[in-house]
């Protein structure tokens, strides 16, 4: 793709977009406090930063890691730009869930502390996390997109997981004690 | 600086992402019980499912929109510049007319060579040998020293001389007296008075 690249730029870059935009713009809105008009913001930045810098691509790697490299560094300029903001539980509604079940109340309450937690980690942590967990890349893939060892990368991981778990004690004194049990 | 794993907490990790507290093996769960309680394994391994199986709906993506191809500017690089400079300045210097001194020997035809004779006396004929001059060519500042004969003059050869060419006076040069007469040598007297003397005898 890249090489047809070369020559018929325009051509070949609507077919990247239509190939990987979707994965882009979730990857983006998760990585940017669910802000959809900058994720598609930067869905078409990324697209024409490989029409410029296209030459850079180094053909022994996947298309598919370089282009999430570019989407990272995107994200952590833009952490620099506006650094996020400290977890707080101002946001956390109980009665929001009053109408289910318990069972499915309590789950959405916990997904909802689990998005705000994810939120509130670092940029290299909550990179190779979403990486990992929300975007399904192996811990290789992860390394090769922050270009870090694979050690760094499970370190992250581990401890990004460990600071979740943290804050939802933190948050809901419920799971200090009471079990989340998985299906 | 990321805190590197240690042998444990690698492990686990590789356990909390692979498996649910009950699916352990009693080893795996006796070695996770060292290293934290049950709960907290449970709200991990949560947290990773959770996160894993959490679908966000993604809206449909906006359409690219790619500028008008524009006519490239032509960029020359900073370096490319510097070394074009560079190249013009070493063209320049190895180029530029300097104070060296050429020397060129021409070797002049032999059979070309005009002589001219200078003087003749009796059957000697006296040539002049074609002179040997330094010439010096400017060209604007290059200096060149041309070794070239010069003829001292430039006279017909005596071979193809014409008619208007007048001969040295060969005669008067030709017999020309510088010695004494036998008569009017004194030392005859001598010779012939010794003679008688002799013959007498």
């Amino acid at each position: 793709m890249v090489q047809v690249m070369d020559h018929h730029s325009h051509a070949a870059i609507m077919e990247l977009h239509r190939r990987y935009s979707q994965k882009l713009l979730g990857y983006f809105i998760k990585m940017l406090q669910k802000d959809v008009d900058l994720a598609q913001d930067f869905v078409q930045e990324i697209f024409l930063r490989i029409l410029e810098k296209k030459h850079l691509f180094d053909r022994e790697k996947k298309f598919y890691t370089w282009l999430f490299t570019i989407a990272s560094n995107m994200c952590k300029t833009a952490y620099r730009r506006a650094p996020i903001n400290s977890l707080s539980n101002d946001g956390y509604e109980l009665n929001r869930f009053s109408g289910l079940t318990d069972d499915l109340a309590e789950k959405a309450h916990f997904k909802q502390l689990l998005d705000k937690s994810i939120e509130a980690l670092d940029y290299g942590q909550k990179t190779v996390f979403v990486l990992r967990y929300m975007e399904h890349f192996s811990l290789q893939e992860i390394a090769d997109i922050m270009e870090t060892s694979l050690g760094t990368v499970k370190s992250r991981l581990f401890y990004a997981t460990q600071k979740i778990a943290q804050q939802l004690k933190e948050f809901d004194p419920r799971y200090e004690s009471q079990l989340f049990k998985l299906n | 600086m990321d805190k590197e794993l240690s042998h444990n907490e690698e492990r686990l990790f590789e356990l909390l992402e692979s498996k649910n507290f009950d699916q352990l093996s009693a080893t795996e769960q006796a070695f996770v019980l060292g290293q934290l309680s049950q709960e907290a394994y449970d709200l991990q391994r949560s947290i990773l499912v959770e996160a894993s199986e959490n679908e966000l709906e993604i809206p449909e993506v906006a359409p690219l929109v790619l500028p008008e191809k524009q006519k490239k500017a032509i960029v020359i690089p900073l370096y490319q510049a510097i070394l074009a400079v560079a190249s013009v300045v070493i063209l320049f210097v190895l180029l530029w007319p300097s104070d060296k001194t050429v020397t060129k020997i021409v070797y002049q035809q032999a059979t070309s060579k005009p002589q001219t004779i200078t003087n003749i006396i009796h059957d000697t004929v006296f040539v002049a040998n074609s002179g040997i001059a330094t010439v010096k060519y400017m060209y604007d500042t290059i200096y060149e020293n041309i070794v070239e004969s010069v003829p001292i003059a430039t006279q017909n050869r005596l071979l193809e001389a014409q008619a208007a060419f007048q001969l040295p006076a060969l005669t008067s040069d030709l017999f020309r007296v510088n010695s004494l007469s036998l008569k009017d040598d004194s030392s005859l007297n001598v010779l012939s008075s010794g003679f008688h003397f002799l013959s007498e005898r």
